[in-house]
């Protein structure tokens, strides 16, 4: 089962990303990074000076259409940790993944999904269909860039782990690469 | 006003555990409510530049958050059970805690409005909630608190068996009106007439950084003084500077803020008193256009210089000066621009100083030693910072009786130790492939000083950086 609007928060969390990136756009090495090396990217090596930060602010209200103070840019070091203030990446991973997991767990609780066991939450590990569903539909709504095949292959292997809770693989994918 | 604008406002963050509760609630019990996770926040608002407060609130973190707001949102986000965009959904309350650890609310604050952060599809911010978007409101409000005051958020109005509520101590630290006075002793302090004695001082700063707040300006009016007051009048350390001014940004989408300020300043008996009238703005260039002439394997400019014109007029009422040293011109002008340009980087140098052998090389990843990531080749190996500026003086004539003009700057060349070979070596910690951790400078400097009649001097520095 797959609703709109967990896809959608999802979604729109990479086009906050991309439009953070714009949003940079004064510091001109910004214009040729991945959207992963932004999104790691040291918010005071790109924005060093007091002007820069405040235009970066000036263009953030307009698109994504965030307040952020200038204290958000020291307590934040990159511009993901930055976004997830203002729009949590792991929550949105977890409720998409959540509307993609078997049994019960669409309709349950959240917090309820993240402390269930992996096994539970889609049978059969990385070689189940529920998975391999949930795998193609992430893909799909991930940018390519931001979960490499490298991250697939890692994420898999907790998603193999019997050990493991829902929480782990939500905050593997989180964590971009 | 640059200094105004670099005030570092405080942001708190508070993480609460999150409840392992999330049942039904027993039938005549209170729903054991959610932890909200909230900050305060404090900015500018653009171009006015009034000072703004709010105090973030997630709505979409921590997870039994993010399923409260399912139940309250409902079934239609555009007709919810609880709307997430008006002022009366929230209670923001200065608590204080009982004896028993309960928290009794002391007053409620006013909140103005509710700011929902993010833009929908179409790229206007979003005016309504739904599940999980926004992730996070702002609510704007008078911060009138005092200092070791905590406050509690509470969601009003939640469909029954809901409840959320943050742990209640947020405190906000920054205050538009601050005032202080400071006593303390200056044994052996130095007098005017060369004499010392034993006297007491007093420090005391004001600022009120939104003077006019009752009222809708499009601008920022401000107040601040600085004064040192001493109970010998001849105390050559008496002072008194009182300012007020205005500012606001020229363009609504360029960060461009002006400002213009009065200033009345001297010492504690006004017989060095003088009026000082300041106009100013700082801004960057538009830079994009710069992407291929300035970021390429030549040179690597990737961010404008910043920009200041400083204007400064001052009349001098009374002046007390040294025996046998003259006064100074009654009425003095400055215009005073300066462009500071850094991160400029020359790329080649990599290969320069790798044919001088002098740069470490990155290596790979060696399979045979467990944990081995490598190390990344350095990211530069030589930049530049260039800072000038000038100082026009009409008033002030030269022997020749032209107007005074005294420019001046400095170059640096940098060169971070983590691109050097032998310095990983020598200061292992410093050197790790860091280059904004520590620098040799290499500076030559032409500098004037204003506050010593436009001396000028001219000389190189050498030394090692450590940047935090």
């Amino acid at each position: 089962m797959e609703r709109s609007i967990e896809k959608t928060n999802l979604a729109r969390w990479f086009n906050y990303l991309h439009a953070l990136q714009f949003a940079c756009s004064i510091n001109t090495s910004v214009q040729t990074m991945t959207l992963l090396a932004f999104a790691n990217a040291k918010i005071a090596t790109i924005l060093p000076s007091n002007n820069e930060q405040n235009q970066f602010i000036l263009n953030v209200k307009a698109s994504p259409g965030f307040d952020v103070s200038t204290a958000d840019l020291t307590n934040f070091s990159t511009f993901e940790a930055l976004l997830d203030h203002f729009s949590p990446l792991p929550t949105y991973v977890a409720a998409y993944l959540q509307t993609l997991s078997a049994g019960a767990y669409p309709g349950g609780s959240l917090a309820d999904f993240l402390n269930a066991s992996i096994s539970g939450a889609f049978p059969g590990g990385s070689a189940g269909s529920a998975w391999k569903t949930a795998l193609g539909l992430l893909t799909s709504v991930i940018p390519g860039v931001c979960f490499s095949q490298t991250l697939q292959t890692a994420v898999a292997a907790t998603v193999d782990d019997p050990t493991k809770k829902m929480s782990d693989p939500v905050n593997q994918i989180s964590a971009l690469g | 006003m640059k200094t105004r604008l670099n005030k570092v406002w405080p942001m708190v963050t508070i993480s609460i555990a999150v409840s392992p509760f999330w049942g039904q609630v027993p039938p005549g019990a209170a729903p054991k409510p959610a932890a909200l996770s909230v900050g305060t926040e404090s900015y500018y608002r653009y171009p006015s530049l009034e000072p703004a407060a709010a105090i973030s609130v997630q709505l979409a973190d921590p997870a039994p958050v993010y399923d409260l707001m399912k139940k309250a949102i409902g079934s239609d986000p555009h007709n919810p059970l609880w709307d997430c965009t008006r002022p009366s959904s929230y209670k923001v309350a200065v608590v204080s805690r009982q004896s028993d650890g309960s928290l009794k609310d002391v007053r409620i604050l006013k909140i103005t409005s509710v700011a929902l952060q993010g833009n929908d599809d179409t790229g206007k911010r979003l005016r309504y909630c739904d599940v999980g978007s926004p992730g996070q409101v702002q609510l704007i409000f008078n911060p009138d608190l005092g200092s070791k005051e905590t406050l509690q958020v509470t969601l009003v109005g939640l469909p029954e068996g809901s409840a959320a509520k943050s742990d209640g101590t947020l405190q906000y630290n920054d205050t538009v009106l601050s005032f202080s006075a400071t006593p303390q002793a200056a044994p052996s302090d130095k007098l005017r007439n060369g004499k010392t004695r034993d006297t007491g001082q007093a420090k005391v700063l004001f600022s009120d950084s939104n003077l006019l707040s009752s009222v809708q300006l499009p601008f920022n009016v401000y107040a601040k003084s600085s004064d040192l007051f001493s109970t010998d009048e001849k105390d050559s350390q008496s002072s008194f500077s009182a300012a007020v001014g205005l500012q606001r940004g020229i363009f609504p989408r360029w960060f461009a803020p002006i400002h213009f300020d009065e200033t009345v300043q001297g010492n504690q008996t006004a017989t060095n008193l003088s009026n000082v009238a300041s106009l100013g703005i700082t801004t960057l260039l538009p830079w994009s256009w710069s992407a291929r002439l300035l970021y390429n394997s030549i040179i690597q400019a990737p961010l404008p210089p910043d920009l200041t014109i400083g204007n400064q007029y001052t009349h001098r009422i009374n002046q007390l000066v040294a025996a046998g040293s003259k006064l100074l011109a009654i009425d003095d002008y400055s215009l005073n621009p300066v462009a500071n340009w850094s991160s400029v980087r020359f790329p080649w140098a990599c290969t320069v100083f790798g044919w001088m052998h002098i740069t470490q090389k990155g290596t790979q990843p060696n399979p045979s030693k467990p944990g081995d990531k490598g190390t990344q080749p350095p990211q530069y190996c030589l930049g530049t910072e260039l800072n000038f500026g000038g100082y026009y003086l009409p008033l002030d004539l030269t022997e020749a009786q032209h107007q005074r003009v005294e420019g001046y700057g400095d170059v640096s060349i940098l060169i971070p130790l983590s691109g050097l070979s032998f310095a990983s070596k020598v200061f292992p910690y410093l050197s790790s492939n860091d280059p904004a951790k520590s620098q040799i400078r290499i500076k030559w400097s032409d500098s004037v000083n204003a506050a010593n009649n436009y001396a000028r001097d001219r000389h190189w520095t050498y030394g090692i950086e450590l940047i935090k």
